[in-house]
């Protein structure tokens, strides 16, 4: 070091601190990237993108919204400058068999975005891209072209998407619950049979009802066949090459033209996206629409899980703090509530199938519900079972939190109570109880929070892909504990990672995860809050 | 009135006596409510510290079946039904119902469970002659040799049907055409017998003293539904010194494996007569003769037993000429081997000897797990093994059947299968290999958690490289050189980040990261090298500007101008890359390492996870570490200042000193956390179960392979159990490095308490 500035920011170490203060710099980035990334991403999926015609060489066209740009390398020719191409989202599955194409730059020859290129949003195959060529309805054409296609549709489809939603409820509510009735009935016949009674008069009755149930079923399958000859109705769209594709009127779910939205078109749209993704079931494999299955099964689940470790966690708390006397053993047992809060989570997940899926859930199945074996009822992942789990891993959360809650109650204050005649529980419950609830409930948000964003446990104690009901519906006992369910964290795994199509899933993941990560920061930042808040409070009762 | 009541109601609280109006009922109810409260209180505390047992337990007790010993019951002994017949060939059938028989004048079968014989069936082929000698194949065929000199096919079925709902289970037996294969009156002893894929069988009979008859019986389907039946027989006669012992042809029965009284083992290759005659393997020595050779199921392995009772296995080696590679030498007998019986769902077999013992051997780990013997019986002629591995049928020369059951359901498993270098079957060397499921039905799972193990060490250590420098610096600069309004933004900001749920950071790491990484990556590597420099230049030319003039940083708020260098150095760097990649690594690094270093790239490798995972620990680490340091006793840092120590030097001498056990315990707790984790590895990495160290792949992890593999694992099989002793190993990982953090952080506060 021969520079004396250098030398001396050497050895007073100013450097260091400098460095250090770098690294936190880093951290700092590089959660601000990840909100950020996850949070445009996530957006992004829901705005209207705008629908590029371009011209490219050897007279080929495409049509569709830019969703990538990268630079292409050709080895060793870096130094002639980079290139890049974009990646298209051409839709169009059925007709071009991929929707997702990459375009060189350099074949663009130009590109239009013109007014009259339609989204057509399906219930199956995905989006269509593509321009209007006529509208058919009763076998014949009614309307050419793209305004009065446009107004044909405004007019035709409100009352086919009403239609179709009849139809929808009637399946699987009315159907459904026909479906229901009888197999429970078949089962009250399987659990007579393993009685030994195959005859008789109670036999005799629950035929009676299958009977019955069957022809309901079938009145309801012909009232669903004439509902689906209203159906009727094309749409023919003519891609950008020109190639005609007929839509059926009743596969379209949405039509829009992103090219003539003005921004307040766009954030109307964009909002209406948000509503349906909340509030819609998946579709096509879980790629498209909605994931309110997933929302609905993960806030059950974490609804339940609290169930279980508030009331378990609160008495623990209580247990090693006002309860147990000190010594040895208690501090071995806090050690060991902070170790369970570092067992791996999918360790739990392992504790979970081994003892509540095979052992309690398999004993039930042989005690309760014999009729139905060998297929399982409760000796097979459920929500109930997911929940318990998800409840044994937040419970130290809860004990933590308690206990640092009935810590800092002053002591003067149970003794108080005390000495006016309260016994031990009355204290408990109307002196230290209250002073410690903002601190239970911190704790509880704290779990909550970590038993939405935690999957690995779920994946092998109950959590599936596409839940065919959800574990809440109209049926005694309403409560279907026993059901498999929908979670989001696992819908972002599984649409992620074990779907065909990457491309098609990225966007709905992206949007899942942005989801998901307000949910849990938004749990989060409530528990600092009201921690802050008690913090504060108890700053104030001491002086 | 407060004395009576006192005396009325021992162990009131005095205080209670004051409130004169309340009944002594009321009190009464009162304190059952208050002692009920207690025992409920109790009960929720102790609920907890039972459950948390019960993980440990439950697991426990999944894994224990795994490593139990064998249990072994002698049923009971069967006389024969027909006396003064030499018994030559067990057989049972698949839920141990019916065993057979086969002894020289005939077929016998035994209902082991009401333990009598079934109704005699006679084979007709048989004629006048005497059985002499028996061949089984690994399917339901098998040959008898007969006294006058033919050979005659049979297949023994167990017909399964079910009259009035139970189970019956009846034989059936099928002849083939029966073949002349020596002159009449000299009987067939030696011989062995293969079935061919595409239908017919391949034989292999001693006909003279060196010298063997092998048949070969196509059996081709034509159109019209009929068989051609084409048989084809040759003669070979091997340069044997002494006597043939022993034979058995291979599995696609293009080979003959032949043992002698001398101790050779010679292969007759059939497809490449004469030249194809070669000696592939020997005993210790000539006077050890070869007294049985036979394969075990899928063909690969063959068992070579000899006169000293030793136990041999050896595997075919394709590259060197079908020289036999020796394996492992099992617990021998103390006499001669005469007979085997290989399991046909496992590489588990029974050896019987002349000894009176019959053993169990297991071929893949080279154990030899129980031995059955009667007192008083040494002459066992013929032993089977049920296929369901769960029992042992016998027989002795009288034609007394003796019956085993065995509970011996994880055979494959044990400590040197789980964590040793095992040489399977098809590989050339010793090798960790986890393999759970396979395409073929004789294929055959390799559990080595080893490669599993590794994967989320290395994970681990990947992570750690990553975070720890990140975190611990951070919690540094944080605790000790950051100004108040600083630390009340910066640490929330990254204890949030503690929060994100790991599917999230493994989608980032494994959609985001990764291919951003793939192009990114030179710059990386150059990154900490440019942002300390940068910063350093920044620093000099700062002091230089700002030298006996106001400050435009206030002490403490560095990372307002920390925050746009490290961004700059950011960019600077991955352009930067870009231009060593192409000036340097010829235009793409990844041939480039290629080339130089022989390393391939995925996409989703170590880096990728250490970086996804970096975002789940550094904030643990961070939290930990940074309370620690601040809660170091303000006296020292005060002391150390006003002796004229620079804040950096304080910091490094006396603060780092006092609190590096609380540090320590941040890096096990993230330690901890990274050997948990499971969703980052699982998205981030290919998930391949590979032993190798390379930044650049991928691996798998314990946690990620239960994840995996636990929802498609049968209940109590032995991938199940594994599974759950794969979990018992990352509990006891975690646990230890978190009991031994905790541990030091109470040593810590308590340190802290007495400063």
């Amino acid at each position: 070091m021969k520079h004396p500035l250098a030398h001396q920011l050497w050895k007073r170490g100013d450097v260091f601190v400098w460095i250090t203060g770098v690294t936190l710099a880093f951290s700092v980035i590089m959660v601000t990237m990840l909100v950020l990334c996850l949070l445009l991403n996530g957006l992004e999926t829901f705005w209207p993108k705008t629908l590029y015609r371009f011209s490219l060489k050897e007279d080929k066209v495409a049509l569709g919204q830019i969703t990538g740009r990268e630079a292409t390398y050709i080895q060793g020719k870096a130094e002639e400058g980079t290139r890049y191409r974009v990646q298209l989202k051409q839709a169009n599955r059925d007709v071009y068999g991929i929707d997702f194409i990459w375009v060189d730059e350099d074949q663009i020859l130009d590109r239009k975005s013109p007014s009259q290129a339609l989204v057509i949003e399906r219930r199956e195959w995905g989006d269509f891209y593509g321009f209007i060529k006529e509208v058919q309805s009763g076998g014949e054409v009614i309307a050419r072209g793209h305004a009065e296609g446009m107004a044909a549709l405004d007019r035709l489809l409100p009352r086919i998407t009403g239609i179709w939603d009849r139809l929808e409820r009637i399946e699987k509510n009315e159907i459904g619950a026909i479906n229901y009735k009888l197999e429970k009935n078949r089962l009250k016949l399987r659990k007579l049979a393993l009685k030994g009674i195959n005859l008789g008069e109670q036999v005799a009755e629950i035929e009676r009802k299958i009977a019955g149930l069957q022809e309901e079923y079938k009145n309801k399958e012909e009232g669903l066949v004439s509902l689906r000859a209203q159906l009727a109705g094309n749409l023919v769209m003519t891609t950008a090459e020109g190639t005609e594709k007929v839509i059926p009127l009743n596969q379209v779910f949405r039509v829009y033209s992103p090219n003539t939205f003005g921004i307040f078109s766009k954030l109307r749209f964009f909002g209406g996206k948000i509503v349906d993704f909340i509030s819609q079931d998946p579709r096509e494999s879980n790629t498209e629409g909605g994931v309110f299955p997933a929302i609905f099964g993960t806030v059950l689940m974490v609804f339940l899980m609290s169930l279980f470790a508030t009331p378990l966690g609160v008495l623990a708390g209580f247990y090693l703090r006002e309860y147990a006397a000190q010594g040895f053993f208690v501090s071995m047992v806090r050690i060991a509530v902070n170790n369970l809060a570092g067992v791996p989570s999918i360790v739990f997940g392992v504790f979970g199938v081994g003892f509540f899926i095979y052992f309690i859930g398999g004993s039930i199945d042989k005690m309760f519900f014999a009729e139905s074996l060998p297929a399982p009822t409760f000796g097979t992942g459920g929500i109930l079972w997911a929940s318990l789990t998800m409840a044994l891993l937040t419970v130290p959360v809860v004990i933590v939190s308690t206990e640092e809650g009935l810590a800092s109650v002053p002591k003067g204050v149970r003794e108080g109570s005390l000495a006016l005649g309260a016994t031990k529980f009355e204290t408990t419950m109307k002196v230290v109880l209250p002073a410690v609830s903002p601190s239970i409930l911190t704790g509880l948000i704290l779990a909550m929070a970590r038993a939405a964003g935690e999957v690995a446990p779920l994946m092998i104690t109950g959590v599936v892909k596409m839940a065919p009901a959800l574990p809440i519906d109209g049926f005694w006992p309403f409560i279907h504990l026993d059901r498999k369910f929908m979670h989001l964290g696992f819908h972002i795994f599984d649409v992620g990672f074990q779907s065909p199509n990457v491309d098609a899933a990225r966007a709905m993941v992206f949007a899942t995860t942005l989801l998901l990560i307000l949910l849990v920061l938004l749990l989060n930042l409530a528990a600092i809050f009201l921690r802050n808040r008690i913090r504060r409070k108890l700053e104030v009762s001491a002086v | 009135m407060f004395n009576s009541l006192l005396k009325l109601r021992p162990g009131l609280p005095f205080s209670v006596a004051n409130r004169v109006r309340s009944t002594s009922a009321a009190i009464g109810r009162r304190l059952v409510v208050d002692r009920m409260a207690g025992t409920v209180v109790t009960f929720g505390g102790w609920v907890i510290i039972l459950s948390i047992l019960a993980i440990l337990v439950v697991i426990l007790a999944e894994v224990y079946p795994l490593f139990k010993d064998p249990e072994i019951h002698f049923e009971y002994k069967l006389p024969p039904a027909a006396q003064g017949q030499v018994p030559f060939a067990l057989g049972v059938g698949e839920y141990r119902e019916i065993a057979y028989q086969i002894h020289s004048g005939g077929i016998e079968f035994y209902s082991l469970q009401t333990r009598k014989p079934l109704e005699p069936m006679t084979i007709q082929g048989l004629g006048e002659a005497r059985i002499t000698g028996v061949a089984q194949s690994a399917a339901q065929w098998l040959v008898l040799g007969l006294s006058d000199g033919r050979v005659l096919p049979l297949r023994v079925e167990f017909v399964v049907s079910y009259p009035e709902g139970s189970r019956m289970v009846v034989p059936k037996l099928e002849e083939g055409i029966p073949l002349q294969v020596r002159e009449a009156g000299q009987p067939v002893e030696l011989l062995s017998m293969v079935e061919k894929s595409g239908g017919g069988y391949v034989l292999a009979v001693l006909s003279a003293p060196s010298t063997l008859s092998i048949l070969d019986v196509t059996l081709k389907k034509n159109l019209m539904g009929g068989v051609r039946r084409s048989e084809t027989k040759r003669e070979v006669t091997l340069p044997v010194g002494g006597g043939i012992s022993t034979l058995t042809l291979n599995e696609p029965g293009d080979k003959v494996y032949v043992g002698t009284t001398q101790g050779q083992i010679i292969a007759v290759d059939l497809d490449h007569l004469p030249e194809g005659i070669q000696t592939v393997g020997a005993s210790k020595n000539a006077q050890v003769g070869v007294t049985y050779l036979g394969f075990l199921n899928g063909g690969y392995t063959l068992i070579m037993g000899d006169s000293e009772g030793g136990v041999h296995s050896y595997h075919v080696n394709k590259d060197d000429g079908d020289r036999l590679v020796s394996i492992f030498d099992f617990h021998p007998h103390s006499a001669a081997v005469i007979a085997m019986s290989p399991s046909r769902r496992d590489k588990g077999f029974l050896t019987l000897g002349r000894d009176g013992a019959i053993q169990y051997h297991y071929a893949t780990t080279g154990s030899s797990q129980y031995t059955l013997t009667r007192p008083g019986v040494t002459d066992y002629r013929a032993v089977a093994l049920a296929p369901k591995n769960d029992g042992v049928v016998s027989a002795d020369a009288e034609g007394n059947i003796y019956h085993w059951t065995v509970d011996n359901p994880h055979p494959s498993v044990n400590l040197k299968s789980l964590f040793g270098k095992l040489r399977y079957e098809g590989y050339s060397q010793e090798a960790y290999v986890w393999q759970s499921t396979g395409g073929t039905d004789d294929f055959e799972s390799k559990f080595s958690l080893v490669p599993l193990i590794l994967g989320t060490i290395k994970g681990t250590i990947y992570a750690l490289l990553f975070a720890l420098p990140i975190a611990l610096l951070g919690a540094f600069y944080t605790s000790q050189f950051a100004h108040r309004r600083v630390r009340e933004i910066v640490k929330p900001t990254i204890e949030l980040m503690a929060s994100l749920p790991s599917v999230i950071l493994g989608f980032f790491g494994a959609l985001v990261i990764a291919p951003q990484l793939e192009r990114l990556l030179p710059g990386l590597v150059l990154m900490p090298f440019l942002v300390i420099g940068l910063v350093f230049l920044v620093l000099l030319v700062y002091e230089k500007l700002t030298a006996n003039r106001m400050r435009w940083v206030r002490p403490g708020f560095e990372i307002v101008i920390l925050i746009p260098i490290a961004l700059l150095a950011g960019i600077l760097s991955f352009y930067l890359g870009f231009l060593v990649e192409s000036f340097f690594l010829g235009g793409d690094y990844r041939s480039w390492l290629l080339t130089v270093f022989n390393v391939t790239y995925d996409q989703r490798n170590a880096i990728v996870v250490g970086l996804a995972m970096g975002f789940a620990v550094i904030p643990i680490i961070f939290t930990i570490a940074e309370d620690s340091l601040s809660n170091v006793p303000s006296h020292l840092r005060a002391g150390s200042l006003a002796m004229g120590a620079t804040a950096w030097q304080t910091a490094v001498r006396v603060i780092l000193p006092v609190a590096s056990p609380g540090i320590f315990s941040a890096i096990m707790i993230g330690f901890g956390r990274a050997v948990g984790e499971t969703m980052i590895v699982l998205m981030a990495t290919g998930n391949t179960p590979v032993t190798d160290w390379s930044i650049f792949n991928g691996f798998r992890a314990l946690s990620a392979n239960i994840a995996v593999e636990l929802p498609e694992a049968p209940e109590g099989g032995s991938l199940f159990r594994i599974l759950f002793l794969a979990a018992f190993i990352l509990f006891v990982m975690t646990f230890i490095v978190n009991t031994l953090a905790e541990w030091v952080r109470l040593r810590l506060r308590e340190r802290y308490r007495v400063l």
